[in-house]
This record gives structure tokens, C-alpha cells and sequence, in this order.
């Protein structure tokens, strides 16, 4: 049992909502799959593209190349599971940034409200994806990302720039 | 797990109103993800009737057209009602589901921190349906320090920010405790040392102000001249045995109190349990030996000992001048706070430099230590220059830092060297002017005395200030070296622990969960029982949980859940020393160490004889190769010395493991690297092996469980199947026997391809 979905169009793809909440996926084959999961392939680049329809055991059902290729009501319920999937905060100012022994003390405010956490420094945090976007992981797993260093306000820039000194 | 956490007020009345009366709250949980995703508090909270998500009040501000991501507002639900409840882990969050009789429904959000207990709180939701309470063992994850409520680096970790840095520079300097005779001596002759030179200053004195200015004639001077230069000449040759004698006994007092903290170092870190070093880089480890220990000797070298004298230096010096000539030793004194206030300012900046500095050189030895490892894998793939360009990364960032740390005080240093100046000028100016205008007292001779005690003065002065990168890096170097000494060892000796001397090998699964992360659970409902003597095949995918369930054998790890029981007895409660002695463990990579075959075989099993070493050997089918070796059981094997094949380092690991004479026996899919020749030898050492031994083996080939006496089979962490070889090939449909059915496929396909 191939579990891909290789070779068909992507377009015929359906996602429903069911009675008893689960996620149903219709493929262009026509077999139907209850409680399914949709995950991207590349969350930090691509929010729209290589959307993923997995089993509860992580296997793969069928790929989206992109959000377009859906039917549109489809489509909305594809992207807000994205969404609620995918929880980065995107830091707008910083608060408070404090650094103790390659440990700094974070508060911030996100698209999603007021938030403090901690991270460990490391090589790869804050990773720079390119110059001015920054990815921060704190210490239990959570995500925040920068969208431009540059755009920030003087005084969260300040913070960051003793950060890397 | 306390699963009942303090309501704020209208939390608690939102519960209250929705209660009955004498119905009582016995769960209750903040998450801090909303119905629209804001980082707001949302509560769960639990009676034994009903089920409520409750949102903490908030200004309203909701952005305009919005869906939520589920109802907003308070919700209630029957408990009764729950059939399930599980985290599902998301990415930078997690959500809470409840199988509501058939319906599913998403009860809250909340970031990665809570997961662990809202996983706890999904089990204790599904007791309370079902029995109507609940009790969680789980032990509480610390995640804020409990004195100043920062959020910790690390669940149940040390507060960084709260320790004492007094403490632990007296801790470090404990560790000098040994050479307590050495340390007294050394400062009796620093002391000693020290007076002896305020000695030149008063004979120079003497001199100017004696025979050089005196009106006698020449004959009567020569003598007293000559004398006093005798003087401080026999002061100097005084002063040098002393420096050398403590120059000579010094060195070994230093090196010898930070090799004891290295040697705490090593058997701490020994003691540590495994998950310690899931979450750590071999290279980074490593560091705090060499790096962090060294940068301790500094301070333990020049430092400590030389406080009190260079404390006793500058009082001594400061009542001399003072009887000399008050004015002027106020002058002197002048720029002393400035010094102070100026270096104390700088130490807490530098500080955190220098904690900087040792981390990213740990993280530099980290990349050094992965990068040299797999120097096979660079060639092999031609990536020398990339892995180049990763190097300079770390090289210039850790160039950087220094620089920074160097600069800063290049250009600290030098100011205190011109506040120092300072004192001297005014000292000349001051002193010069009473001495050309002939105040009384003021002489030529009692300047140059002055000026003489200045510079013994602003030595120790210039010594305070590079104390403080001596503290500052010591602070940090010892921050780090203690941050392992103090972390929870594995309970090696409970005092209440359960001695046992002949383990008979019975073992227990009972209903044991487990997960490394407690929210994602790898291992659930696991039950099953292995009698002694019998052989129990663990089979399934990769990732099934079968590696896991071995290191709970072997605990490596504590069950979150369930009890795991050896000859009836808590795991938990045996003597850890005791259960692993009857443990032996051939695992999938064989790991000798620096050292001879023989050194590896006995490995487990020092003092053993030859006669046993060979009789193991002979059982591990490894006496034939070894003794085909030009030095036989004294062949050095080891990291660098690689003339071993992997079933040659295999079968060695196998009579590693004979040799101790186990009860119970783990083998790790022994023979997965090897071919199918050498298999076979494996495959016959093991035979002989298993008999009279409790037996847990996870192999790749799935015909060599034949003789196993049950074979567990593992699929998502949970027991799908469990029988004899036979019995479960019967079946149809099962998961094991699609196994089966899909390696003899495989088996067939290579031997016509290939």
C-alpha cells in the first residue's frame, strides 16, 4: 500500500471537517482518510507550499505543492490548521532583554500578546535566517521569530546589539 | 505533579458560580494560549461532575473579525463524558484534545512549557471519568527558580542568577584545604617578604639624608655609606631565598587543589544519569575539564594566596607614610577610591564577557570534536572547504570575543596606570616644593623614601585591580566546573535501597509509561513478563520503543508511569549498584576502549584471570581471531589503534558481557553490522550465551528470534502482538508477520540482485 499520492493532480483533493471533529482527506484516487494531519515540509519558508496530509502514524497520504492548488473553502480549512500548527510569535518590540552567563532573560511583545521566556545561547540561536530575520528558540521548545532586525524600534535594537556583542 | 494550582479571583468565581455546593475543584491548570491564540491564561479546571475551560478576564481587545480557534468564553463540559484526553504536539505550542463520548474536541492551547503538564492533566481527566479521582505520582517539573521566579535554562536546573558569588569562590578556594600547611607557608613568607621591603625605602633614607649630605669629613662617612649599602644589599639577597623557596612550594599547592577539582569533576560527572548527556555535545563536556579548570588555577595560583599579604602590603605601606608626612599620604590616598569604584563598575561588565567567552570556546570545541570525528564522512563527501568555512565561523567568533574581552581592558589598564601616575606627580610636586622652599622635616632624602613606598604601595594596588579578572575569571570557570558538581547524581547508594547479592531474573512490566520528553510519550501500557531463564525477542519498527524499553532494564531511565520489577522488587527500589551487576549488555555499536583485548574483555570484571578471559573469549567465538594477532590478548585496541573488524570488536563486546557472568542478558541487535559469515559465529557465541539467562533481544534478522520464548512485538510504543515465533507467524494479519513476510521478500531480492 503506497501511502503517496505521486502523479495525480493535487486539485481534486478534499479536506472536511467531520461530525466528530477529526480532519477527513479525499483523494484524487478516491480513498478516503479519517484523522489527518496537515503539515508543512518547509515551516520556516514556506507557509503556502509542500502542504503535507499525514496519518496519526506520520505517514504521508498526499502532498499539496501549494495552498492554490485547493478548491477555496478547502483551502481556508488547510490554512487555518497551518496556522494553529504552526505557533511562532513574531516579535514586535522587546521589553526587557537581560543576559546572564549566555542565558538571556526575554520579554517581548508578539502578534500574540506579551510574552517572557528564556534561551540558551547557542551558535544556531538566534539563528539569522538571512540578515535581518531572526528565529529564536527558548528553552522548551517554543519559537519567536524577528521579521527585520532593521525595522525594530531603537531601544529593541539596542537590546539586540548588546546581545551579540 | 501538582495539578492544582492557585486561581486568580475571577477565574475562581466563574468556577464558583457554575459549581454546586460542597463540590470541590480537584484540578486546575493555567495554559497561556487563548481562544485566538494571544498569550493569555486560559484555566482547566476539573470537579468530579464537570469539566470547565475558563479564560482569565482580559481588556476585550480581540482583533476585529477574528475566528476564534475554538469557542471563546467559558466552557463546560460532564467529565463523565471524557473517554480521552491527549496533548498533541504541535510546533511552538500544543493543544489539549478530549474524546467527549465520540466527539472531539479541542479543549485548550498553550506554549511548549506547559505540555508536560497538561499531558499529566489529559491522564488524570480520563481517571477522574472513569473512577471518579485521581492521584498523580509524576514528580513536579521546576521550571521557574523558586527564590526569584526567573524562568530556569533548564526544567529543575540551577537559577544562574542565584548563586552566591561569595560562596563559590569560598568553595573553589576549599579545594585548596589539602595543602592547608603550604598555604601557610607561603603566606608567612609573602609576609615576610613583604616587610623586608619596606626596609630599602628607610636606608635609602639614611643614605641621602646621612652620609651623602652630611658635613663630616669623607673618611668618617665612607664607612656608615658602605654600611647601609651592605644593608639593602643583604635585604635583597634575603628577599630572593625567600621567592625562591616559595616559588619552589607554591606550584604544587595551585595545580594540586584544581587537580582535585578536576578529579571531583570526573567521578561527578560519571554519576550522572544518561539524560544528562542526551542534552549535552561530548566537546562542550570536555571543556569544562581543560578550559573552565584551568581558568581556576590563576586565581588559585597568584590570587588567594597573595590577598591577605597584598592586603596587609597596602595597610602597612599607607601607616608609613602617614607618620612620615600626614598631607602627603592623604595625597597619595586619592586616587585610591576612584581606583575602587572604577574596577568594581568593570567587574560585572567583564564578567559576563568572560562567561561568554567560555561558552562559545565550548561550543568551539564542540564543532572541533564532531568535525575531526567525522573527518571519514568530510573526505568521503569532498567537503573539506565547507567544513573550512563552519571553522572560521567559530574561529572569528570566538577571535571576536576575545579581542573584546582584551580591548576592554587594554583600555581599562592603562587609566589606572595614569591614576597611579597621578599619585606620584603630586607626590613629586607637593613633596619637591616643601623640600626647595626648606620646610621643616622636609628633606631630599625623606622624598625620595616617599616616593621609594609609593611604588610598593600602587604594586599591590595594580595587583587588586587584576585580581578582579582573576575573580572574574575564576567566577565564571567555577560557575560552570560546580553547575555539574551539583546536579542530581543517579541514586548509585539509597540509603533505603534494596541490597540484593543473587538476582534470580524475573522481570515485570507492569503498565509502565515512558517518554524522554514527558509530553511525548515513546512508550505506553507496556505489561508483559519475563521469567528467568527465558529469552524475550523485542520486535518492531525502528522508533517502536524497543531501545527504550531495554534502558529501563537497565534503568537508564525511570518510568513516568507503571512499575518495572525485578524478581518481584521495584526497580526503583534495588540497589542500582546491585542491578546492574547482574546486567550484561552487548550493544549494537561495540565500544572498546584505549587499552589491550584483554583490558576490554575484563572491562567489566577487573582482577579477572587469564584462564576466565580466554574461557570467555572461547564462548564469544573471538579466542581463534585474537589469537591470530601478532600480540594475541595483549593486542592494543582502541580509539586511533582501528585493525579490528566490527564483528571482531563485536564478538569482544560479546565476551565483555560472558565474562560477568550476568542474569540477565540485553542484546542490542548484536549482530546488525556484520555479515552474514561472521553473523553466524555471533549468532553461535549468543546461542551459548543466552542459556540459564534471562534474555532481551531486539534483532534486525527476524529468524534469529526463533528460539526466543515470546517475542514482544512494539508498534507506536504500545505491545500490538505478543506469542511465539510460531504463534504469531499463524496469524493472519498480524503485524509481525508482515514483518516477516516483508524480510524474506527483501532477502529475495538481494540474492537475485545481487
Amino acid at each position: 500500500m503506497s501511502a503517496s499520492d505521486e502523479g495525480h493532480s493535487a486539485s481534486k483533493l478534499r479536506l472536511e471537517r467531520t461530525q466528530r471533529g477529526n480532519l477527513l482527506l479525499r483523494r484524487r484516487d478516491g480513498k478516503e482518510y479519517d484523522d489527518v494531519r496537515v503539515v508543512l515540509a518547509w515551516p520556516m519558508r514556506h507557509k503556502d507550499r509542500y502542504v503535507c496530509f499525514v496519518n496519526e502514524a506520520g505517514e504521508q497520504l498526499a502532498m499539496a505543492d501549494s495552498l492554490e492548488d485547493l478548491d477555496p473553502d478547502c483551502r481556508e480549512l488547510v490554512a487555518t490548521e497551518i496556522e494553529r500548527r504552526y505557533l511562532v510569535a513574531v516579535i514586535r518590540s522587546i521589553i526587557s532583554l537581560r543576559m546572564e552567563h549566555s542565558i538571556s532573560y526575554w520579554d517581548v511583545e508578539t502578534d500574540h500578546g506579551q510574552k517572557d521566556f528564556v534561551i540558551k545561547e547557542t551558535d544556531r540561536n538566534p539563528e539569522r535566517l538571512t540578515a535581518s530575520r531572526w528565529r529564536i528558540r527558548d528553552v522548551s521548545g517554543n519559537q519567536f521569530e524577528i521579521l527585520d532586525v532593521f525595522a525594530l524600534d531603537a531601544r529593541s535594537r539596542r537590546f539586540l546589539r548588546r546581545l551579540m556583542e | 505533579m501538582d495539578l492544582l494550582k492557585t486561581m486568580p479571583g475571577d477565574v475562581c468565581e466563574a468556577v464558583r458560580s457554575r459549581m454546586d455546593e460542597g463540590e470541590d475543584v480537584v484540578l486546575s491548570l493555567p495554559g497561556d494560549i487563548d481562544a485566538y491564540g494571544e498569550f493569555v491564561p486560559v484555566w482547566l479546571v476539573a470537579s468530579s461532575q464537570r469539566l470547565l475551560v475558563v479564560p482569565e478576564a482580559d481588556g476585550g481587545k480581540r482583533p476585529e473579525g477574528t475566528a476564534p480557534w475554538y469557542p471563546a468564553g467559558v466552557r463546560e463540559f460532564p467529565v463523565k463524558s471524557v473517554k480521552s484526553a491527549k496533548v498533541e504536539a504541535l510546533v511552538g505550542c500544543s493543544r489539549l484534545t478530549a474524546d467527549l463520548d465520540g466527539r472531539l474536541e479541542v479543549l485548550l492551547y498553550f506554549t511548549e512549557a506547559h505540555a508536560s503538564e497538561f499531558a499529566e492533566a489529559g491522564w488524570a481527566l480520563e481517571r477522574l471519568a472513569a473512577e471518579g479521582r485521581y492521584e498523580s505520582t509524576c514528580p513536579d517539573e521546576v521550571y521557574r527558580c523558586k527564590r526569584c521566579g526567573r524562568l530556569l535554562p533548564e526544567r529543575g536546573s540551577i537559577c544562574p542568577a542565584c548563586v552566591n558569588k561569595i560562596k563559590v569562590l569560598r568553595r573553589a578556594l576549599g579545594y585548596l584545604r589539602p595543602y592547608k600547611k603550604t598555604l601557610v607557608a607561603v603566606t608567612v613568607l609573602s609576609l615576610l617578604n613583604t616587610l623586608l621591603f619596606l626596609i630599602p625605602p628607610q636606608v635609602y633614607r639614611m643614605i641621602i639624608d646621612g652620609p651623602l649630605s652630611s658635613d663630616a669629613p669623607i673618611d668618617e662617612r665612607l664607612p656608615t655609606f658602605f654600611l647601609l649599602i651592605g644593608v639593602v644589599l643583604g635585604v635583597y639577597a634575603l628577599g630572593m631565598v625567600i621567592q625562591v623557596i616559595r616559588g619552589t612550594i607554591r606550584p604544587g599547592m595551585a595545580f594540586g587543589a584544581v587537580a582535585g577539582i578536576r578529579s571531583e569533576l570526573f567521578e561527578r560527572t560519571e554519576l550522572l544519569p544518561l539524560r544528562f548527556f542526551d542534552q549535552r555535545q561530548v566537546g562542550a563536556i570536555m571543556s569544562r575539564f581543560t578550559n573552565d579548570a584551568n581558568t581556576l588555577q590563576g586565581f588559585l595560583v597568584e590570587g588567594a594566596p597573595e590577598l591577605v599579604n597584598n592586603l596587609l602590603m597596602i595597610l602597612g605601606i599607607t601607616v608609613i607614610l602617614m607618620a612620615m608626612d600626614p598631607v602627603l599620604g592623604l595625597l597619595v590616598l586619592l586616587p585610591v577610591p576612584v581606583l575602587t569604584v572604577g574596577a568594581a563598575l568593570f567587574w560585572h561588565y567583564i564578567h559576563e564577557l568572560f562567561h561568554r567567552w567560555m561558552h562559545i570556546r565550548a561550543s568551539f570545541a564542540a564543532f572541533l570534536n564532531e568535525s575531526i570525528s567525522g573527518i571519514p564522512i568530510v573526505k568521503a563527501f569532498t567537503q573539506e572547504s565547507g567544513q573550512q568555512e563552519k571553522f572560521e565561523n567559530r574561529n572569528v567568533r570566538l577571535k571576536k570575543t576575545m579581542v573584546h574581552v582584551e580591548k576592554r581592558w587594554g583600555q581599562v589598564f592603562p587609566v589606572i596606570e595614569f591614576f597611579m601616575a597621578v599619585g606620584t606627580v603630586i607626590v613629586w610636586c607637593m613633596g619637591g616644593y616643601k623640600v626647595l622652599r626648606a620646610y621643616p622635616g622636609a628633606t631630599l632624602g625623606k622624598l625620595v623614601a616617599f616616593t621609594a613606598y609609593l611604588a610598593s604601595f600602587y604594586a599591590p594596588m595594580r595587583w587588586f585591580s587584576r585580581l578582579y579578572q582573576w575573580m572574574a575569571r575564576a567566577l565564571s570557570g567555577a560557575e560552570r566546573i560546580f553547575e555539574f558538581i551539583d546536579s542530581e547524581p543517579e541514586p548509585y547508594d539509597s540509603p533505603d535501597a534494596v541490597r540484593i547479592e543473587h538476582v534470580e531474573g524475573n522481570v515485570v512490566f507492569d503498565r509502565v509509561y515512558f517518554g524522554y520528553d514527558k509530553s511525548k510519550p515513546v512508550l505506553q501500557d507496556i505489561s508483559f513478563e519475563a521469567k528467568a531463564g527465558e529469552m524475550i525477542g523485542l520486535v518492531g519498527r525502528s522508533g517502536a520503543g524497543k531501545s527504550t524499553t531495554i534502558k529501563l532494564i537497565c534503568r537508564f531511565y525511570d518510568a513516568d508511569r507503571g512499575r518495572v520489577l525485578i524478581d518481584g522488587v521495584d526497580i526503583t527500589k534495588l540497589s542500582l549498584h546491585d542491578l546492574r551487576r547482574q546486567i550484561g549488555v552487548v550493544p549494537q555499536e561495540p565500544f572498546l576502549f584505549e587499552g589491550t583485548i584483554a583490558e576490554n574483555i575484563a572491562f567489566g570484571t577487573p582482577g579477572a584471570g587469564i584462564e576466565d578471559i580466554m574461557e570467555a573469549a572461547r564462548a564469544a567465538n573471538a579466542h581463534d581471531f585474537i589469537c591470530m594477532k601478532p600480540d594475541g590478548y595483549d593486542t592494543l585496541v582502541g580509539e586511533g589503534a582501528d585493525q579490528l573488524s566490527t564483528g571482531e570488536k563485536q564478538r569482544i563486546s560479546i565476551a565483555r558481557a560472558v565474562l560477568r557472568n550476568p542474569r540477565i542478558l540485553i542484546l542490542d541487535e548484536a549482530t546488525s553490522s556484520v555479515d552474514s559469515e561472521t553473523e553466524k559465529q555471533i549468532q553461535e557465541a549468543l546461542n551459548r550465551l543466552v542459556k540459564n539467562r534471562t534474555t532481551f533481544a531486539i534483532a534486525h534478522r527476524l529468524s534469529t528470534l526463533r528460539q526466543a520464548d515470546r517475542l514482544v512485538v512494539l508498534e507506536g510504543g504500545r505491545i500490538k502482538e505478543m506469542g511465539t515465533h510460531d504463534e504469531l507467524l499463524k496469524k493472519e494479519d498480524g503485524v509481525f508477520r508482515r514483518l516477516v513476510e516483508l524480510q524474506t521478500e527483501m532477502s529475495r531480492v538481494v540474492e537475485v540482485g545481487g
